[in-house]
């Protein structure tokens, strides 16, 4: 009866739906090659650390900007 | 199987004058950025005219939150041409694929970048990703530092992909930096991997596709789901957004090419019949944004529409606002006419022209679409005024700069020029 | 106190006085209403089955309410509003006996309540006097869900009650404001708009303007990093100014305008007690303080008086109960907001607890604050106080915000023009402009003046 949070739909069935056509074409579509799919998935992976990555990085850089003795 | 033909990485090669002038005006235009940032991070948020809605009469978010809508738009409209320029195989458009897999990545990270430097404590950004379990359950925001997130992952992936086939299929010599940019995108690649690379990067193509189309919605219902504003209708501002990106994407795009063209001669790979499709693809989008303009109007100035709305629809038509959104209307409308009477024919030059004007165009909106509401309290205070300082000013403009410079430096690593067939393009 | 197993000890006579004192205020049967209470209970425990429960008392309840639909109203989920139905108090006379009869045609026929549509909560607030105060209303929803127990409501809820028509606009509780939390002068927790209803009386409206501390905040759902949430414990909503970004996004949300950034330096707490010490207020030994801080008009505190008091008492006025930094002014860059004072409620003093700058300096006693969960709190007792024909309203509660500010007076329409004043104490001594580094004189709309511009 009671819906789950809307970010939760939103998330599930909204933002991440271009991961699932994604992956699961990668994993099942002819030609199968397991080993290329998973060289992408591992890029993809690598890429996505690098942004959460860059974004810390982004906050550090602005922490010593903001405390620069100008 | 495609036939291997020419490859003229000639943009690739050689630094004229006229390149390096455009590098050192954007640096210099950079270098003013960084100055207005630092000074804007430690004095804080002062700089700004921004204010509190209502009881300071100002506007809460301005040219930067914006100048966000209008890069997120761009970012999602270069996002679906490349995904369906993909999916498709539309070979005689894999430049242009290529062209706007490069943009979208740029917009993203100048969208996210604008949200970062419009927070009071930039360098908190990373408690929103440790939040990110817990705030992603009701905050459209943080489904919008997902979506950019994923818009930024998927690009660049790719791209990654895409070059790792061309390299592949490629035997020229490439300059030095390029072979680095090789390098890394071709860990552990074998020729055998071709036609599973093709496959990925179609279904990869599907991916973006649906990314613009669904999460594409996203940063819109920032401001559609927030019940607080009047004027932020709910139903309307998720597709308003969608079709802006569509437009801004398209005349991006066009506009990258037709510059392109007119620089390189690139009579064959950016041939007649792909930047008149491009100019059809803009003059429809065109269209279809002032249509979708008329029905966001039509809800604000009916005698029925709530007296909220209604103060925001005056003030768009005949009131403070007019001169902006009037001119916003102008600048599409106009240039989508011409595209149209002219049957797409209008000519590099001025189908260039015409994308530059819907791009300022739709900029001009996507300011007031944040602004308007804000300027029009709910309860009886002030009625809002905003006047960006040379410092917004800077870094919104600066925002451009970085992303044209990133692009231009993108250019002379990246190769645009990609596999063609040779039976194309005989129009 | 429901799950307590023994009967004996739960319907004591604790439990009898506090029934009687509920049912004493209303017209109806006391001795019913107790013995109803008592038995939805033992009916929401399984002890007596629905059935029993509704022949025990159908002759009673048809007797006294003319009506008896208990069976039909408390097991339906809502009670269909019926058009044309007047339920107001006003019209609680006329109840025909032949819509009775155990299960009458017409569901809308329960008592109403004063100002409320026979919607779900009045059909929820009439078994609350059918059933004798909260414990009968707890039993009385445990029939519907089969289990009892209490809601998701948190036990206390500060709130205020604000009374506009006492209201002079005199400002002192925005002056207060700003001394207690320490703000600079442009950042208006406590705001009061002034306003002309275009109506037949075209006068000058005041409505002072806290955060509402809304029970279904928009801010709070905005939020991107979790800095802005509500107490468990008291409802209170807080800003977590060690987590909050600045982005602003939940002062875009709420449709009140009460979220200030802190867009420059802030005061430093320190800074502000020599400014105050410089001014040569009363010094106070740390013995005086509760004498000084006692609500009493005649007293005629100011807000120079408080914040010294505060300063004496409370060390770090950002520190709240559970350690979060939330009381206080904001640092720069971050987002602040009427907080009820919580760094009072959290004190060790009794004197502080309960009460807000902005309550204690009001000069017509227009600002009451304390437990809207309790019936004896002052903004409850203010309510229960009024003439019958002063209205109460809660600020823009269409928008669903449950917004926990009553105020007393009416609601303004969208249309209400805002008139020129000042908008501070120091605002009051020189022009209108606000202190922020290039920014012109405010330009109020002409009184009646239609357009927008």
């Amino acid at each position: 009866m009671n819906l789950p949070p809307i970010g939760m739909l939103v998330l599930l069935f909204i933002l991440l739906m271009p991961v699932y056509v994604t992956l699961a074409s990668w994993l099942f579509a002819e030609p199968r090659d397991g080993r290329t799919a998973s060289i992408g998935i591992v890029y993809m992976g690598v890429i996505a650390v690098l942004m959460i990555g860059a974004t810390a990085g982004l906050g550090v850089a602005f922490w010593v900007i903001a405390n620069l003795p100008l | 199987m495609t036939a291997r033909t020419d490859y003229s990485l000639d943009h690739l090669r050689g630094i004229s004058k006229g390149y390096l002038l455009l590098i050192g005006v954007l640096f210099v235009g950079v270098l003013f950025t960084l100055e207005a940032i630092i000074h804007q991070v430690q004095r804080g948020l002062v700089m700004t005219d921004l204010a509190q809605q209502g009881t300071q009469g100002g506007a809460t978010w301005g040219l930067y939150i914006g100048t966000f809508e209008w890069f997120a738009g761009m970012a999602v409209g270069t996002l679906a041409i490349t995904g369906y320029i993909r999916f498709n195989q539309l070979d005689q458009y894999d430049m242009i694929a290529r062209i706007g897999n490069i943009w979208a990545f740029i917009c993203g990270l100048s969208a996210a970048w604008l949200i970062i430097i419009d927070l009071g404590t930039p360098h908190r950004v990373l408690v929103i990703l440790t939040n990110w379990h817990e705030t992603v359950l009701h905050s459209p925001l943080a489904w919008d530092v997902t979506f950019v997130t994923t818009l930024m992952v998927f690009t660049l992936t790719m791209l990654v992909l895409s070059l790792r086939l061309d390299f592949l299929r490629m035997d020229n010599d490439l300059p030095l930096h390029t072979s680095i940019v090789k390098r890394l995108v071709s860990i552990g690649a074998t020729e055998e991997e071709i036609p599973k690379l093709e496959s990925m990067r179609q279904w990869l193509g599907l991916g973006l596709i649906v990314l613009a189309l669904t999460a594409g919605l996203v940063p819109g219902l920032l401001l559609g789901v927030v019940g607080g504003q009047p004027g932020y209708f709910g139903a309307e501002s998720g597709i308003i957004f969608l079709v802006s990106g569509m437009l801004t994407g398209i005349a991006l795009l066009s506009v990258t090419a037709g510059i392109l063209r007119m620089r390189y001669s690139w009579r064959d790979k950016l041939s007649n019949p792909v930047m008149r499709g491009l100019g059809q693809m803009m003059a429809a989008f065109g269209f279809v944004w002032l249509i979708v303009m008329f029905v966001d109007v039509t809800t604000v100035i009916t005698d029925m529409a709530p007296f909220y709305e209604q103060r925001i629809g005056d003030a768009m038509i005949t009131g403070s606002l007019a001169p902006f959104f009037w001119a916003s209307i102008l600048l599409v409308a106009v240039p989508t006419f011409f595209l149209a009477a002219a049957k797409y024919r209008l000519g590099v030059r001025l189908q260039t022209l015409a994308g530059f004007s819907i791009l300022f165009g739709v900029w001009i909106k996507s300011n007031l679409t944040v602004m308007e509401p804000l300027l029009f309290p709910n309860l009886p205070g002030i009625q809002g005024t905003y006047t960006p300082t040379i410092v917004e000013w800077v870094i919104t403009l600066g925002a451009i700069a970085i992303a044209l410079f990133l692009f231009v430096v993108a250019l002379k690593f990246i190769p645009l020029a990609t596999v063609r067939t040779t039976e194309v393009s005989n129009e | 106190m429901q799950s307590d197993p023994s009967t004996a000890s739960e319907f004591d006579e604790a439990w009898e006085a506090d029934a009687e004192r509920r049912l004493g205020a209303v017209d109806y049967d006391t001795q019913l209403g107790k013995d109803l209470g008592r038995d939805a209970q033992r009916l929401a425990r399984g002890e007596i089955s629905e059935a029993e429960f509704h022949e025990r008392y159908h002759e009673q309840v048809l007797d006294e309410f003319g009506v008896d639909q208990r069976l039909e109203t408390y097991t339906a989920d809502t009670s269909p509003a019926v058009p044309g139905v007047d339920t107001s108090a006003d019209d609680t006379g006329p109840w025909d006996g032949d819509t009775g009869g155990g299960g009458g045609e017409d569901p809308s026929n329960l008592p109403g309540v004063p100002g409320e549509d026979p919607s779900r909560r009045s059909v929820l607030k009439t078994a609350g006097v059918l059933g004798a105060a909260a414990v009968g209303i707890a039993g009385v929803e445990g029939m519907t869900t089969g289990v009892s127990g209490s809601g998701d409501e948190p036990d206390t809820q500060m709130g205020m009650a604000i009374n506009m028509n006492s209201c002079i606009a005199c400002l002192q509780c925005v002056e207060a404001c700003n001394v207690e939390n320490n703000n600079t002068p442009d950042a208006l927790w406590m705001f009061v708009h002034r306003y002309v209803q275009e109506d037949y009386r075209d006068t000058e409206e005041y409505l002072p303007r806290p955060c509402q501390h809304c029970s279904d905040a928009p801010c709070e759902a905005a939020c991107p990093t979790t800095a802005r949430f509500q107490r468990d414990e008291d409802g209170i909503v807080l800003t977590d100014y060690d987590s909050c970004i600045g982005c602003r996004y939940c002062e875009v949300a709420c449709p009140y305008g009460v979220n200030y950034l802190q867009w420059d330096e802030p005061h430093d707490p320190e800074e502000f007690t020599e400014m105050h010490e410089s001014d040569g207020a009363i010094e106070l030994a740390p013995g005086d303080l509760d004498e000084n801080i006692t609500i009493d008009e005649e007293e005629n505190i100011t807000a120079g008086d408080l914040n010294e008091s505060i300063t004496e008492t409370i060390d770090d006025p950002r520190q709240t109960a559970d350690g979060t930094h939330g009381g206080g002014n904001p640092p720069k860059g971050v987002m602040g907001k009427c907080t009820f004072c919580v760094h009072r409620q959290d004190s060790e003093s009794e004197a502080l607890q309960g009460t807000t700058a902005c309550e204690q300096v009001c000069p017509v006693d227009a600002i009451h604050f304390g437990d809207l969960e309790d019936e004896e709190s002052a903004p409850r007792q203010h309510i229960a106080d009024l003439d019958d024909d002063e209205s109460t309203y809660r600020l823009l509660e269409d928008r669903g915000t449950e917004p926990n500010v009553i105020y007393v007076g009416s609601e303004p329409s969208p249309d209400a023009t805002p008139v020129e004043g000042p908008r501070t104490v120091e605002d009051m001594h020189r022009d209108l402009t606000r202190s922020r580094t290039g920014r012109g004189p405010v330009d109020y709309p002409e009184r009646g003046d239609e357009d927008d511009s």
